[in-house]
């Protein structure tokens, strides 16, 4: 029996995706878990392991837009079943659907269904399967109201209307639960859904811990407001961090296709709560800003923010984020990298401690700092190193300028 | 009437009224297995078969017959002639009205739906009287039609102001007549009646033809029509109607604010009502049959449909959709009417045809509107058939691409519209129609033709 290969559903609000290269030739040995074709979505890229072993039959040519569920190739037991694949089913160049706008319908109608109850056609009005197509809907799972079953536009509105469940919802459709509050998913807490489910989803997150003096830091302040010229906590660990990226560039990077981008510019993002959502504007070129521009550049933004006028270029863009939970009295928290960058650090509450040192118990401030990073093009190493030096910039700003 | 009465007998269902809405749900209610009975005081068939579709359709039919024989000659056919003789027209239109009266008829029987002759009323909740007798019924489908109205203006009582249905019993073409509005029914009696030689005005209180049209089909329609004998006042309101000195009548218009009074021999009138008289609403408490969209009045087991519900412009496939969907509800179903996939047509020449939405309606219904025009002209079977005005438009929805309305001014649009209407059931896109592979050559081809323009890929148009 051949093995289909089809297209996994890479996050939650995925629909499709481009089938960027396959990665063996057709009627080549592809082993079980090897690299067998690229995935590239709005978000993310993604290189798919080989479901099995098998001579690889691709149905679909490079550059295809392919809806997720859709079976691309085949793996083949042997050759004369592979013989037999590509005469059943129409090789790569004769399958090639154009990837022009106009006809997405033929890839999200592929008769191959995602594994759904009853194989075979689903029964649906065309403007059903377009507003299914717009809003990602399965169409298997719509019950239909149309003459015989037939899926119409009204069961597919209907269908937008209920939430839908994700995929391992612990609470099923039979819940005897009530709904106190219907939220739907849009707009900002959209891209939040899709970001975060799309950051572990992606990368091989692992955080780091440490904890630093805060001692310099409250002094800094103190100093800071008395001479009339009031910083931010924040506005210190922007700076601290954007100067320990310069001597840790690799930290400031992202994943592009198969290759790793260190970034030249140091674009530092700070998460805000005004009320409507998580935004996470960003100071750039922090690496180049003395404190005070950064404290400036933080002001303007918070009120920017408040005011709802955050532009999408403040928000775009990042390549490290910051993000604060010490005013909420967090003592330390695991961040989610914001992709596409790579790490970002959690900065929890200044608490007073007892710290035992040169034998002897003292009380000092320290605050506690996590790193979160993509272990994929991070080593642990790396990472430590980094957080180390944050870490010394916070307890010791001197060390920035 | 008192509850000791004798009850005749009990049925599933009784429906009153036996033109196109009331047939069609006698028979539909017999289909499902319900005792079904059906009331007519005159006319199997109805309004549409004895007075209205069968008469003028055969009327417009004549129409372009004679439309057809003005350009034979240039198709090498010597000696026709092309003048109406209305005296054989009517007998052709005796002979097919009671040959299809007396198939109705049949039908029914055969369908095995008991026929009540009589005029039928309601007494009380669930009972029916036709003449002496009484009935008892689960449910009741009033399909009772329309009867004829009267225009509001003064002098509208005068003998010269009638209504269509006058015309067809008297068999009589006047020499002047003044039509009164410019919708399908009024522009059909307009043609026809300049065919047959008389001379033409059509007054209309809209500022276009064919209101309720797609604005574009109605422009369409009046430029094609700009050699026909037929004088157009839009925007224009009757003051008064009088008798003149010399005959027929003296009628005031008001045209832009402007009057003028000219003589017309007669003054055709298209007023309809819900025919409710005598048939008993009060017993149920009932003032009219306003229906929710699953056709049921205000009554538990009434049901209303057709243009007895007040649902104009009377259209009797229109009817005859709301009389199967009130028989399967009144038998437990829960089925709605959606009057936005019932057709407008009018058997003008050319024909006019329109389902689902206009631009306009489109775009109030909120959401981006995509159209495409195909003019039929750029067609070979346009130009074969002589037709050089004439065009389909649709309307889509950008978003998804679906199919909002069709709208189509040609030869045989009324048959065109078929396609239309299957395509808006079926919820079909404007891909699916760009795609359809229709035949060449017709004038149907147009209806992909302008759903690729829609979409910017018009393979005919330059």
């Amino acid at each position: 029996m051949a093995i289909e290969i089809a297209v996994p559903k890479l996050g939650l609000t995925m629909e499709e995706a481009v089938l960027v290269a396959w990665k063996a030739a057709p009627g080549a040995r592809v082993r079980k878990d090897d690299i067998v074709l690229v995935l590239e979505t709005d978000k993310v890229t993604f290189e798919m392991p080989s479901p099995g072993e098998g001579l690889l039959h691709p149905l679909v040519p490079p550059g295809s837009r392919i809806a997720v569920g859709q079976v691309v190739g085949y793996l083949a037991a042997d050759a004369a079943e592979l013989a037999r694949l590509a005469a059943e089913h129409p090789a790569a160049a004769a399958a090639a659907e154009p990837t022009a706008a106009g006809r997405p319908a033929a890839a999200a109608e592929a008769p191959p269904a995602a594994p759904g109850p009853a194989p075979g056609r689903v029964k649906a009005s065309p403007a059903a399967r377009a507003i299914a197509r717009a809003h990602g809907i399965e169409l298997a799972g719509v019950a239909g109201s149309g003459p015989g079953g037939r899926i119409v536009r009204a069961d597919v509105l209907a269908a937008l209307e209920r939430p839908r469940p994700a995929p391992a919802a612990p609470f099923a459709a039979a819940s005897p639960l009530t709904v106190l509050e219907d939220i739907p998913i849009t707009g900002v807490r959209r891209a939040i859904f899709r970001n975060m489910q799309a950051s572990l989803a992606t990368q091989a997150q692992i955080t780091l811990h440490t904890e630093a003096s805060a001692e310099a830091l409250l002094r800094l302040r103190r100093r800071r407001k008395e001479a009339g010229a009031p910083v931010s906590y924040n506005a210190v660990f922007v700076q601290a961090i954007a100067r320990a990226l310069r001597r840790h560039p690799r930290i400031n990077a992202s994943v592009e296709g198969d290759r790793i981008r260190v970034w030249r510019e140091i674009h530092v993002g700070v998460a805000m709560d005004f009320g409507g959502g998580l935004f996470v504007p960003k100071v750039r070129h922090a690496e180049a800003k003395t404190l005070t521009e950064i404290e400036d550049e933080l002001r303007r933004l918070a009120e920017a923010g408040r005011a709802g006028r955050l532009t999408l270029d403040e928000m775009s863009l990042g390549t490290f984020t910051l993000t604060n939970l010490g005013a909420w009295g967090v003592d330390r928290f695991t961040p989610i990298v914001n992709p596409p960058e790579s790490a970002i650090l959690g900065v929890g509450r200044i608490e007073e401690k007892a710290v035992a040192a040169g034998g002897e118990v003292r009380v000092e401030p320290r605050v506690a700092l996590s790193l979160t990073f993509d272990h994929r093009i991070i080593d642990g190493a790396a990472g430590a190193a980094f957080l180390q030096t944050v870490s010394r910039f916070v307890e010791e700003p001197a060390l920035m300028l | 009437m008192g509850s000791e009465e004798t009850v005749s007998e009990s049925y599933d269902l009784m429906v009153i009224g036996a033109g196109p809405g009331g047939v069609a749900a006698a028979v539909r209610g017999r289909q499902l297995g319900a005792k079904t009975a059906l009331v007519e005081a005159a006319h199997w068939g109805g309004f549409c078969l004895n007075r209205a579709c069968v008469p003028t359709k055969l009327f417009a039919a004549a129409v372009e017959r004679r439309r057809g024989l003005a350009t034979a000659a240039r198709m090498g056919l010597r000696d026709v002639g092309g003048e109406i003789d209305p005296g054989a027209l009517w007998a052709l239109k005796e002979e097919l009205v009671s040959y299809f009266a007396q198939g109705t008829e049949g039908l029914l029987k055969a369908k095995g739906v008991s026929l009540l002759t009589g005029r039928g009323r309601l007494s009380g909740p669930g009972r029916v009287a036709v003449g002496e007798s009484l009935y008892e019924a689960n449910a009741v489908i009033l399909a009772v039609g329309a009867a004829w109205g009267r225009p509001d203006f003064p002098g509208a009582g005068l003998a010269g102001v009638v209504h269509p249905g006058r015309l067809i019993e008297e068999a009589d073409i006047p020499a002047s007549a003044l039509v009164l509005g410019a919708g399908p029914w009024a522009l059909e009696w307009a043609q026809f009646l300049a065919a047959c030689g008389c001379r033409v005005t059509v007054a209309a209180r809209e500022r276009g033809l064919l209101p309720g049209f797609d604005p574009e089909i109605g422009q369409r329609l009046r430029n094609a029509w700009k050699n026909e004998p037929i004088a157009f006042l839009t925007g224009c309101r009757v003051v008064r109607a009088e008798e003149h000195p010399e005959g027929g009548l003296a009628v005031t218009l008001s045209v832009k604010d402007r009057e003028e009074t000219r003589r017309f021999e007669r003054a055709i009138h298209f007023e309809r009502r819900p025919g409710l008289e005598g048939l008993g609403l009060e017993s149920v408490g009932l003032k009219d049959l306003r229906v929710n969209e699953r056709l049921a009045t205000a009554v538990p087991g009434l049901w209303a449909v057709g243009d007895a519900t007040g649902c104009f412009p009377d259209l009797s496939h229109g009817a005859t959709a709301m009389g199967v969907i009130a028989a399967e509800n009144a038998l437990g179903a829960h089925r709605a009417y959606d009057p936005r996939r019932v057709p407008r047509i009018a058997f003008t020449s050319p024909q006019a045809a329109s389902v689902g939405l206009s631009e306009e309606e489109a775009e109030e219904a909120g959401g981006e509107v995509i159209t495409g025009t195909a003019a039929i002209a750029a067609g070979p079977m346009a130009m074969i058939q002589g037709a050089a005005h004439g065009v389909v438009k649709v309307v889509g929805d950008k978003r998804y691409g679906e199919l909002l309305g069709v709208h189509v001014l040609s030869p045989f649009a009324t048959e065109i519209i078929g396609a239309g209407v299957l395509a808006l059931q079926m919820e079909a896109t404007l891909e699916e129609l760009a795609d359809a592979a229709l035949p060449h050559p017709t004038i149907a081809e147009s209806l992909a033709e302008a759903a690729r323009e829609a979409l910017g890929r018009t393979l005919f148009l330059p």
